[in-house]
């Protein structure tokens, strides 16, 4: 049997190899990555079964809960990190092109810790844990964010660190107010324990965390970087962060909420503030003209959706909100992908300049078609689906407020209907755009050839939207292990305060 | 299982999606294909009529319901129009978009559509009906915007009123769903009586302006008219014969499948006026005001599309009046305004065949070089205006008829207003195209090939034979109503029983055939006619020849105009205006939060510590 | 057997009396205007002289066509309105299905009209049409009132249920306004002054007209006599209790057609957007209010 702790390991020790590798032969270094993640990746898979029977716990250093360190992976992380580990696969296979510059070693091991943090911040059962992991996630991103050297890209990164910091602060403090009460940093003995806190205690703890966590996890109005960061990030790395970091902080935030602070008020609290985000999200995104903001504001819309579901409290909600993760991951992470190569062919990020691109890029273009029709959530594409879950979840919820609030969350889909067809409509124009018809990829050839992306980029591209299209046929195993993550959540929720 | 003729034609239309995927840079085998596989569908569609009743589950289960699909008469009806009608958009497309651009995607979104449609009319339970529904609003998007360029920003308009409507339609069978526990159309129909009274009003109302969006009902119609106009005219022409339809199946269903007329009618406002009414008066609105603005349009297909909007008012009229007669004459409606427009689109597309045109004030005199055209327009517009003896005239009489008896003048009286409008414009339409003088440029022009005008022959012919026999398909709607509990319609073969009304269209038509035959015998009388040119005409003194144009088209209605134009206030078009712009500028300002000021930035994450914190203990 | 001789021998008595009433007409004008007038006959003499004209002119096969339809249409209406002993049609189609049968030889004659490619013509046809929406909103209003209160849309049971309260069961007296409304309709109908835009004579060479002859004008002739018959006959039945005998008929025909010829001698010429505009201003106003004292 696979030991979990292979999971965080094999990319941590992967990333001092390649900086080793990197001083010889940096131009391995992405392969050596790529290789680490597919190793973790296929390991991840092997657990799939044990997990799904009980949760598997490791203690670290030989000391058991509640003094040493533990991990504990159960059908809720295992299936985070499956998303994780997959898309990060299909991003490090499209970045073997995609970046191409002498940084490659650096850009690697980054992406490597990268993944290291969001794998630990799921699986660790030890809230300091959690901070150390929530901190390598949030180092790396920051310097990722400025890969790539230009003005734009340092001052995201600089504001993102510098609220980063905040919160990360904010979880520190905490995480301090749960020890110095406790004295205990496990989660699960914290959990049993949290009663004996003092009311005032708890809820202070509970809004330093909920705003700590929240300023990763996106929530309007902690969100305040992300369409900087997300927008002068590397395409890839833009995937990444869109298509799992914010959601992996959400996740985490409500499995704390729910263990730690069960308060029915914060429950709706971060309902409305979902909601809220949703609307400021896609309002928002309506009147961008650069490609990777409106992207950007499109993921602050989205988590704000999932954030609802999450908060909803009920286990057809959660489930809901999980399928709507994985469609986010994948349709996100392609359009991602998908517009670093428009923005590379034509050199801008104006949409106006991609005027009738799929002409030149068809590949590009249907992908990017299908991943905005299924993050608008038409049938048959796996978005569908998941929107189609959340919403009757919600509304089956039976509260009115639930309602209204649904009724909102299918306004923001509208708005976002309405920007996302701007933009496909504009790729499918019959008249190019200047920076179209100028636009040459390596292999050279006139006006009228394919600029597609290399193979190698468009091959995971193609396997979201395999996803996104064919995903409808693994809708039963993927509710399978949403519904065991969901017991997983709910078994950890003693009972909501009022 | 897969043998029944439901699955085979659901089947066959995903098949269809998928040939077209193969064959996609072949044009001609894609149209043989398509052609193949729409008659076949045609085949089984009639096949059909003996599995009335029976119901098909798929193994294919979504959130604990199985997909179902259902063969009930209003099915077996609408099934029989889309086939029918799409087989014969096949056959007019063969000729008429051969060797075009840009229709690799045509066949392929038109079996995407055709499949969203027959799997709409087919589902037995919410979940399938809601997502093929879905795919259906998608594949008319695909359709309307084939032509690219000027057809994009009318079909992203489409595109906002689409996913409005079914967003609407999402939160109503979410809300059935919740207090129903379930999907299935039997059981939500027996368990909806007993909800709660809001509630219910509510579902009722989300779902009726949903459904009303789509059948393009006043006001919410505006998406329709640029839409459908710009794209090719075959399409324009099934779109407008069957897609908008879908929204008023969507209301049969919701009123007679769901809700009932005991139902609709216990949401008194005050006196008479209930929910129906109200909806009654919106389809009145519907038929009076997009005919109106019919008559000032300059292009033919755009000035058919504002009718298309018009009719749909007729049938809400029909299908909310509470009378037998005139459900059968809204549902009547239906097939015959599918007849009859789809006829005077193709005609009109035979008509831009040639010309390359479809402005009314550059065409003229092609009665001469298009006679085949010409008939199928004049069938066509007869019925349009509901004279008779074509089918138009029928339903519309149930309606009137029904209307009277059930003492609503006022709804009446706007459906005759309609009538008249419909005459005025589509006189205008046909003597701008074909009458008046012939234009030098189309001197040379020939009519259309066979293959184009074969579909105006069989729709020339349905025109007129439902007219005079309205039976068969009376007793097929006779069916839809008995499988609602509603009351059938008193019908015969050629008209209606004594005893509800008078109407024998078999002997209005013997008369008026032997009127005509008079009239020709009294034209015989007197001596041989002589031929002369265009040119040879009264002209107070002048000579003419072809420099000189002696011709009336423009602003066809001078006097109306003086009246209507200060009453154009473009409510709608402003409102629409007012709402985009709304929405830009709530998106510019939500976007000024995002100041890019770090100060900014640190003092919200303070502020929403702290409120988080207050909230929280005032909260516990 | 009666009915085969009426269906033979009514078109036949139908057009004696049209052409007599447009003889009277000419003849009441020339009276009003103190000339002397041609002889009643006159307008019987026209249609010959112009049926056995040797030049006829045709532009077409619509424009031949139209005028059977034209004539067609109208021998079809006058079937489905009853008159004294003889309604064997209006069982088979109701005052809904006149109304509609009416506009066949409008839309024939608009239709061959439309043929000939004069101007002059389009433009008379494009008025005639603006003025039938004029005139036809507020008759139909008047006829749906009339249903609702007759509880039928059958002609027969209409007349018979106002000849069973004799003068004061008429359509007339029991609801003036609709009564009044809708004999100003009536007079936009028959087009005659203020209402005649559609041939204006003087403005577009009597429009419709303008490229018709011989045999052409002949035929519009006759189907004119007849329309005469069937629009004042519709009125007759409709609010002056239909007739019991044709003595009554007759008279009411003549009183009718003498109290619009009056109107008609005392008017110029409205233009098309004012006659519309007074058409839907009073009779429509007077038929709202009728029906408004019906329903409530």
């Amino acid at each position: 049997m696979v030991n979990p702790i292979m999971l965080i390991l094999i990319p941590l020790l992967t990333v001092f190899l390649i900086n080793l590798v990197n001083i010889k032969w940096p131009k391995f270094s992405a392969g050596l990555s790529f290789l680490a993640i597919a190793l973790t990746t296929g390991m991840a898979f092997t657990l799939l079964p044990e997990v799904m029977q009980a949760p598997i716990e490791v203690v670290i250093a030989g000391t058991k809960a509640p003094i040493g360190i533990n991990l504990l992976i159960g059908p809720l992380g295992l299936m985070l990190s499956l998303i994780i580990l997959v898309t990060s696969l299909l991003v490090s296979m499209y970045s073997f092109s995609y970046i191409s510059d002498e940084r490659k070693g650096m850009y690697s091991g980054l992406f490597l810790l990268l993944i290291v943090g969001s794998l630990g911040m799921v699986m660790t059962g030890d809230i300091f844990n959690l901070f150390v992991f929530f901190e390598i996630l949030c180092i790396s991103s920051y310097i990722l964010v400025a890969y790539q050297r230009n003005e734009h890209s340092l001052e995201a990164s600089i504001k993102y660190l510098l609220l980063g910091s905040i919160g990360s602060l904010f979880l520190l403090i905490s995480i301090a107010i749960l020890y110095r009460g406790l004295g205990t940093l496990n989660i699960a003995d914290i959990a049993a324990r949290v009663g004996e806190l003092p009311p005032s205690t708890r809820i202070a703890a509970a809004a330093f965390f909920t705003i700590g966590i929240g300023v990763e996890a996106a929530i309007f109005p902690l969100n305040s970087w992300l369409p900087d960061a997300h927008s002068s990030a590397p395409s890839s790395i833009s995937a990444m962060l869109s298509g799992f970091v914010i959601e992996v902080a959400l996740v985490v935030l409500i499995k704390i909420v729910f263990s730690l602070f069960a308060f029915a008020a914060l429950f709706w609290l971060l309902a409305v503030v979902g909601v809220v985000s949703l609307l400021i999200g896609e309002f928002a995104a309506y009147r961008q003209e650069n490609i990777k903001r409106m992207l950007a504001y499109s993921s602050i819309g989205q988590v704000g959706l999932i954030l609802f579901a999450l908060s909803l409290g009920t286990e057809a909600a959660t489930r809901a909100a999980f399928l709507q993760i994985i469609n986010h991951a994948a349709a996100k992470s392609a359009l991602f992908l998908v517009s670093g190569y428009m923005i590379i062919r034509t050199g801008s990020y104006q949409i106006a300049d991609y005027r009738g691109i799929a002409r030149r890029m068809p590949v590009s273009g249907f992908v990017f078609f299908l991943a905005v029709l299924s993050l608008v959530g038409v049938p048959p594409l796996f978005g569908f689906f998941s929107k189609f879950s959340i919403v009757m979840a919600a509304v089956s919820s039976g509260s009115t407020g639930a309602t209204v609030l649904t009724g909102l969350v299918l306004l923001g889909t509208v708005v976002e209907a309405a920007y996302f067809i701007r933009v496909l409509q504009h790729f499918y124009q019959r008249e190019p755009a200047k920076a179209v018809t100028a636009a040459r990829s390596e292999r050279g050839a006139g006006a009228e050839s394919s600029i597609e992306a290399p193979i190698a980029a468009m091959l995971p591209v193609l396997a979201f939207a395999l996803f996104l299209t064919g995903g409808v046929l693994l809708l039963g195993s993927i509710t399978g292990l949403a519904d065991a993550a969901v017991q997983d959540l709910f078994a950890r929720l003693v009972s909501v305060l009022a | 299982m897969l043998t029944e003729p439901v699955a085979l034609m659901l089947l066959l239309s995903v098949a269809g999606v998928v040939l077209n995927i193969i064959l996609y840079r072949l044009q001609s085998l894609q149209m043989i294909v398509s052609f193949l596989v729409f008659a076949a569908m045609l085949a089984l569609n009639l096949q059909l009529y003996g599995t009335i009743g029976e119901t098909l589950v798929l193994p294919v289960v979504v959130f604990g319901q199985a997909m179902s699909f259902a063969v009930s008469p209003l099915a077996f009806y609408f099934t029989l129009m889309i086939t029918s009608i799409t087989l014969l958009t096949v056959i007019f497309s063969l000729e008429s978009l051969r060797g075009k651009a840009c229709t690799q995607a045509y066949y392929l979104w038109l079996f995407l559509k055709t499949f969203g449609m027959l799997g709409v009319v087919f589902a037995a339970d919410l979940l399938t009906f809601f997502l093929l529904w879905e795919l259906m609003t998608w594949g008319t998007f695909f359709l309307m915007q084939q032509t690219g360029g000027e057809s994009f920003s009318p079909a992203k308009k489409y595109v906002v009123y689409a996913v409005s409507s079914s967003m609407l339609l999402f939160l109503g069978i979410a809300l059935i769903h919740a207090w129903t526990g379930s999907f299935s159309f039997r059981e939500v129909a027996a368990a909806f009586p007993h909800m709660p009274e809001g509630m219910m009003l509510l579902v009722v109302l989300l779902m009726t302006v949903g459904f009303a969006v789509e059948s393009a009902m006043f006001p919410l119609h505006a998406w329709l008219p640029e839409s459908y106009a710009s794209t090719f005219t075959s399409l324009t022409s099934y779109l407008s014969g069957i897609s908008t339809r879908m929204g008023i199946y969507g209301l049969i269903l919701l009123l007679f499948g769901f809700v009932g007329h005991e139902l609709a009618d216990r949401f008194q406002l005050i006196g008479v006026i209930n929910l129906r009414y109200i909806v009654s008066i919106f389809g009145a609105l519907t038929i009076i005001i997009p005919t109106f603005t019919a008559l000032f349009q300059h292009d033919a297909k755009r000035l058919v599309t504002w009718h298309g909007i018009g009719q749909g008012g007729y049938m809400i009229l029909g299908i909310f009046s509470a009378n037998a007669l005139g459900i059968a004459g809204g549902i009547f409606h239906i097939f015959n305004y599918m007849t009859y427009v789809t006829l005077i689109l193709f005609s009109i597309a035979a008509v831009e065949y040639r010309t390359g045109t479809s402005n009314l004030n550059k065409l003229g005199g092609l009665i001469k070089r298009q006679p085949v055209a010409f008939l199928g327009l004049l069938f066509g517009i007869i019925g349009l205006a509901g004279i008779p003896p074509m089918n138009g005239f029928v339903s519309k009489w149930f309606i009137y008829k029904a209307l009277i008896t059930e003492g609503y003048p006022f709804l009446a009286i706007s459906a005759i207003i309609g009538t008249l409008g419909t005459i005025l414009s589509v006189y205008k339409l046909i003597h701008n195209i074909f009458l008046g003088q012939l234009q030098p440029e189309y001197n040379e022009i020939k009519e259309v090939p066979f293959l184009m005008q074969l579909p105006i022959w069989v729709l020339m012919l349905a025109v007129f034979a439902t007219g005079v026999f309205p039976g068969p398909i009376l007793s097929l709607i006779a069916e839809i109503q008995s499988s609602f509990g509603l009351a059938p319609v008193p019908y015969t073969m050629t008209g209606v029983d004594p005893a509800a009304g008078t109407l024998d269209m078999l002997v209005i038509t013997t008369v008026f055939i032997g009127g005509l035959l008079l009239a020709w015998i009294v034209f015989l009388l007197g001596h041989k006619r002589r031929h002369v040119s265009q040119y040879q005409n009264y002209a107070a003194g002048h000579f003419l020849d072809e420099s000189i144009p002696y011709n009336f088209n423009y602003n066809f209605y001078t006097g109306f105009e003086h009246i209507f134009n200060p009453m154009k206030k473009k409510v709608i078009a402003r409102t629409e205006v007012a709402v985009s712009s709304l929405v830009e500028a709530a998106g510019d300002y939500l976007r000024r939060i995002y100041t890019g000021n770090l100060a900014t930035y640190a003092m919200y994450i303070m502020a929403a510590l702290v409120v988080t914190s207050l909230f929280l203990k005032e909260l516990i | 057997m009666s009915t085969v001789l009426w269906i033979i021998f009514y078109p036949i008595i139908a057009f004696a009396i049209g052409v007599i009433l447009l003889g009277y007409g000419r003849k009441f004008n020339a009276r009003v205007q103190r000339r002397y007038g041609p002889p009643i006959q006159q307008v019987f003499y026209d249609i010959l002289k112009l049926m056995s004209k040797r030049t006829n002119i045709s532009h077409g096969w619509m424009h031949d066509t139209a005028l059977v339809m034209l004539l067609g249409g109208t021998l079809l209406t006058l079937y489905f309105i009853p008159v004294p002993g003889f309604d064997f049609f209006s069982g088979y189609g109701d005052f809904l299905v006149v109304m509609y049968i009416l506009l066949i030889p409008s839309l024939g004659m608009a239709l061959g009209v439309g043929e000939t490619a004069n101007p002059n013509g389009s433009i008379g046809i494009s008025r005639a049409l603006q003025m039938l929406a004029g005139y036809d909103i507020p008759f139909a209003l008047t006829f749906i009132g009339m249903a609702i209160l007759a509880g039928t849309t059958n002609f027969s049971e209409i007349i018979a249920l106002q000849q069973a309260e004799g003068i004061f069961g008429w359509g007339l007296m029991t609801n003036p306004f609709l009564g009044v409304a809708a004999l100003i309709a009536l007079h936009g109908m028959m087009g005659e002054k203020p209402f005649e835009v559609m041939v204006a004579p003087h403005e577009i060479a009597t429009g419709p007209m303008t490229e018709m002859g011989g045999k052409y004008l002949g035929m519009m002739m006759i189907q004119h006599a007849l329309n005469v018959v069937i629009e004042l006959t519709i009125y007759i039945n409709l609010f002056l209790g239909g007739a019991a005998n044709w003595a009554s008929y007759l008279v009411k025909l003549f009183v009718l057609m003498t109290l619009i010829l009056s109107v008609n001698a005392l008017f110029g010429r409205f233009r098309v957007d004012d006659a519309v505009r007074f058409m839907w201003k009073v009779p429509l106003v007077l038929a709202v209010i009728g029906v408004l004292i019906i329903i409530l």
